[in-house]
């Protein structure tokens, strides 16, 4: 394990040349990092680096274009502070987490954090349109543009995205941002098996099981589709108040299950199938890599982490967490 | 250049068959170029493998004898993506073609890249399914060619461009090796390869196959055409909806030149030819949310003091509205020997100003220039009418065309957001990013692609130069 030899809490991006400059000639192991909620919820310990460099303190809004429905954002803001900016907007960020609290943008782009909004507006990393990042030697990379589309050279932000600080410190996003609706209109479905309701229903915004409530919770924006009327219905709840509830005993249920296209396990350690009324066929659970393999015959595996940063900074080999 | 003599023509011949290699100068004379004719270069071959595996052996044969390769679709780009630099050969999809599975309960299908867009939607439609991205080109472009160019359409204001509708891609590197990029549950480990795939115009991997996401069909859609005193007015009303808060799956403009040459065409539909601008809104989802929803646009609308408000809510009237629309990118065609398509993005709230810099820029080269644009998204696409036979005429559009893009750049926009960087635009990449990111995007290129074989000299400035090499008339602007 790699002894701490620094901790950086950085509160001006200018600060960051020079010292990824110093950190990668000593050939040492810098792990970029927020707040570090996740990284103790998926690693299980601090992070294991000699130079540990914390962006939590890059706080500030750039700008945020309501017309334009964009904003640019530093990573040490919370998902929680920037959906507070946008509400009296009628914005909103098209993520939605359990760790909207204690997380910081960076952390929640930059990991593979689950999205209860997927089904809304597709996976977190198409919320966002472009960054800022150091890479390993110090260098300074813009990626993508302010604009809502744009095809032009390669699109390193989709490198970055979920990298966990493996290539670069990312110190800004540029997001995309959606109307927020009005009102949302719960349901909570008795014997509701996700397969019938995904087909015979409107793709709700929300869909997600606690094991210790009977049911599954599904959420549409008002006005709700009338099909969800003609489903039984254990229970109803309207509008904001009802959300954060549920979110908050999400977050604190240990057995969970989020639905996009198939149901997605957040919390596997004590997770007891036989305590669901399984919602889901066999087939339906996440397809083992095998399955997927047998598709195509020989091919090779694709590239790492490792090779990728090699590449970017052949000369900074030791970078974020050392799992690749 | 005779390629009789040459010994990796052989080896092709002897595994794809004969007829699946061209080398006569009456057949390579199509692949000289794609839907931008200013830029010309024929290959020295084209091949047309019928599967990955001949599409393997076609890359490593070729790495092998360090001949550079461009893989080509339906040949529709819009920005010289798919020629090949002299000498080269040209990897045709078009026996590609099978829809190999359609699994309507996870909502995807696996495809080869020489199926033609609108195909897809066609042959889900039975299971109440859809391929959602549509560029106009889709009755004839690929679907290869889609997620090279990350193409759009006019849905994809709200349902996003094709990266967001690609689950996984199987590909063949420039040497021949074959990964699968992506992964069918929603994300896996590793670097989003299939994010980077998309949009990287053919240099980075050939595409073999991919898994595309289906989307339900929804259960109530209406249309609606206003029409308005100018193209400000429409951005106006764009604004307003966007504002409001409302999300349309469609928000569509067209000028006045647009218009006129739409009907005075085979796909005249009645648009009124008084008004200086028509815009299209379209609305999608369930019932209780597109009645709520289309009613509010329309409130909207109205309160523009629109020329003329149609509302279409059966098929019927819907396709009607939609008609000059579809058939506008084949009526300005026929305006003049040329048309140069240009395609840039600004913020939305900055349309009106790029609109008014295009009627500058029109004035400046007395050039006739008609307007689309995918106004939702910020997409303009002025199409320059001209005669490609007179260089001065060529020169002009594309000193034009440079322009406009630097206005886009000026407001805060994009140099592309659906047709690549391809030949057109490389001299201009430089002013959108700095050249340390530059440099970076050239280091991913040479990561996966290290003696630059595939696709060469496209979408990166860094074969500066080389563009003038296709150039057809000398190299006007670049
Ligand atoms: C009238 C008209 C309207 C259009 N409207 C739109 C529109 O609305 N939206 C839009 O986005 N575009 C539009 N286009 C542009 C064009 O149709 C798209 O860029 C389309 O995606 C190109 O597909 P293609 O099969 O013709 O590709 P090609 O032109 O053959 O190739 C385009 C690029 O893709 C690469 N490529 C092709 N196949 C593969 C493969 N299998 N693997 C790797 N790389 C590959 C080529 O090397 C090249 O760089 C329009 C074009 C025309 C002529």
């Amino acid at each position: 394990m790699n002894a701490v030899l620094s901790t950086h809490d950085i509160q001006k991006e200018s600060e960051l040349p020079a010292l990824l400059r110093e950190t990668s000639q000593d050939q040492q192991r810098l792990w970029p990092c927020g707040r570090q909620s996740r990284i103790h919820r998926v690693f299980h310990h601090e992070p294991q680096a000699e130079h540990i460099v914390s962006t939590a303190g890059l706080q500030n809004i750039h700008w945020l274009d309501r017309e334009d429905q964009t904003c640019e954002v530093d990573v040490g803001l919370s998902p929680l502070a920037l959906q507070q900016e946008l509400a009296p907007l009628g914005l909103e960020l098209g993520v939605d987490s359990p760790s909207h609290e204690a997380g910081t943008l960076g952390g929640l782009f930059l990991s593979r954090e689950v999205n209860f909004l997927h089904q809304a507006y597709g996976h977190a990393r198409e919320q966002v349109l472009g960054m800022r990042a150091y890479l390993a030697d110090g260098t300074q990379v813009q990626t993508g543009s302010r604009v809502v589309k744009s095809v032009a050279g390669y699109d390193l932000t989709r490198l970055l995205l979920g990298s966990e600080g493996r290539l670069a410190v990312v110190t800004r996003l540029t997001l995309r941002l959606h109307p927020r609706p009005k009102s949302l209109d719960w349901r909570r479905m008795p014997t509701a098996s996700w397969p019938d309701l995904r087909q015979s229903l409107p793709t709700p915004r929300y869909a997600f099981q606690l094991a210790h409530q009977q049911g599954l919770f599904v959420a549409w924006p008002s006005p709700l589709p009338q099909a969800a009327a003609r489903w039984p219905q254990l229970d109803s709840a309207q509008g904001e108040a009802a959300r954060l509830e549920l979110l908050h005993a999400f977050a604190e249920c240990p057995q969970r299950v989020a639905y996009s296209r198939r149901p997605r396990i957040l919390n596997t350690g004590t997770f007891d199938w036989n305590s669901l009324q399984q919602p889901w066929t066999e087939s339906e659970r996440l397809p083992s890599h095998d399955s997927e393999a047998q598709m195509i015959p020989p091919r090779q595996v694709p590239p790492s982490w490792a090779a990728l940063r090699r590449a970017l900074a052949p000369q900074a080999p030791h970078f974020g967490p050392q799992d690749d | 250049m005779s390629g009789a003599s040459l010994p990796w023509l052989a080896a092709l011949r002897q595994r794809l068959g004969t007829r699946h290699v061209l080398t006569s100068p009456a057949e390579l004379l199509s692949y000289e170029s794609d839907a931008l004719t200013l830029f010309r270069c024929k290959p020295a071959a084209v091949v047309l493998p019928a599967n990955a595996e001949e599409v393997a052996f076609t890359m490593a044969l070729l790495h092998e004898h360090g001949v550079v390769c461009t893989p080509r679709g339906a040949g529709t780009g819009l920005s010289g993506g798919a020629l090949v630099p002299e000498g080269g050969v040209i990897l045709s999809t078009t026996r590609m073609q099978a829809i190999v599975e359609i699994d309507g309960e996870e909502r995807r299908a696996y495809v080869e890249p020489g199926v033609v867009n609108a195909k897809l939607s066609s042959a889900v439609a039975h299971l109440g399914l859809r391929y959602a991205p549509d560029p106009a080109s889709q009755s004839v472009c690929t679907l290869g060619g889609n997620v090279a160019e990350n193409a759009g359409g006019p849905m994809c204001f709200l349902h996003g461009t094709t990266s967001q509708h690609v689950l996984a891609a199987d590909v063949v590197l420039a040497d021949g090796t074959r990964q699968r990029w992506g992964h069918l549950c929603a994300d896996g480990h590793g670097p989003d390869l299939r994010g980077l795939l998309c949009g990287s115009e053919g240099s980075l991997a050939v595409v073999v196959g991919l898994w595309l996401r289906l989307m339900p069909v929804p259960e109530r859609v209406t249309t609606m055409l206003a029409a308005f005193p100018s193209v400000t007015a429409a951005c106006a009303a764009v604004s307003g909806i966007v504002a409001a808060g409302l999300r349309p799956v469609a928000l569509e403009v067209m000028d006045q030149r647009a218009i006129e040459a739409v009907e005075n065409s085979v796909y005249r539909s009645g648009l009124p030819r008084e008004a200086g601008a028509v815009l299209l809104v379209e609305c999608e989802g369930h019932e209780q949310q597109v009645v709520q929803e289309s009613a509010a646009v329309e409130a909207m609308l109205r309160a523009k003091n629109p020329l003329q408000l149609e509302r279409g809510d059966d098929p019927a009237r819907r396709i009607a509205l939609w008609k000059g629309r579809k058939g506008a990118g084949g009526a300005l065609g026929r305006l003049a020997p040329d048309s140069y398509v240009m395609d840039g993005v600004v913020p939305r709230s900055q349309l009106a100003a790029i609109m008014e810099f295009v009627e500058e820029v029109e004035e400046e080269v007395g050039l006739p220039v008609a307007n689309l644009f995918h106004a939702g998204d910020g997409n303009i696409h002025p199409h320059f009418a001209y005669d490609g036979r007179d260089p001065e005429q060529a020169a002009k559009v594309e000193r034009a065309g440079a322009q406009i893009l630097e206005k886009c750049l000026e407001l805060g926009g994009s140099l592309s957001g659906e047709h690549g960087i391809g030949l057109e635009k490389q001299h201009l990449l430089d002013r959108q990013f700095s050249a340390d990111t530059l440099r970076v995007m050239h280091q991913v290129g040479q990561w996966l692609d290290p003696h630059d074989c595939l696709n060469p000299r496209k979408g990166l400035p860094l074969g500066r130069g080389c563009a003038e090499a296709f150039h057809r008339h000398g190299g006007g602007a670049v």
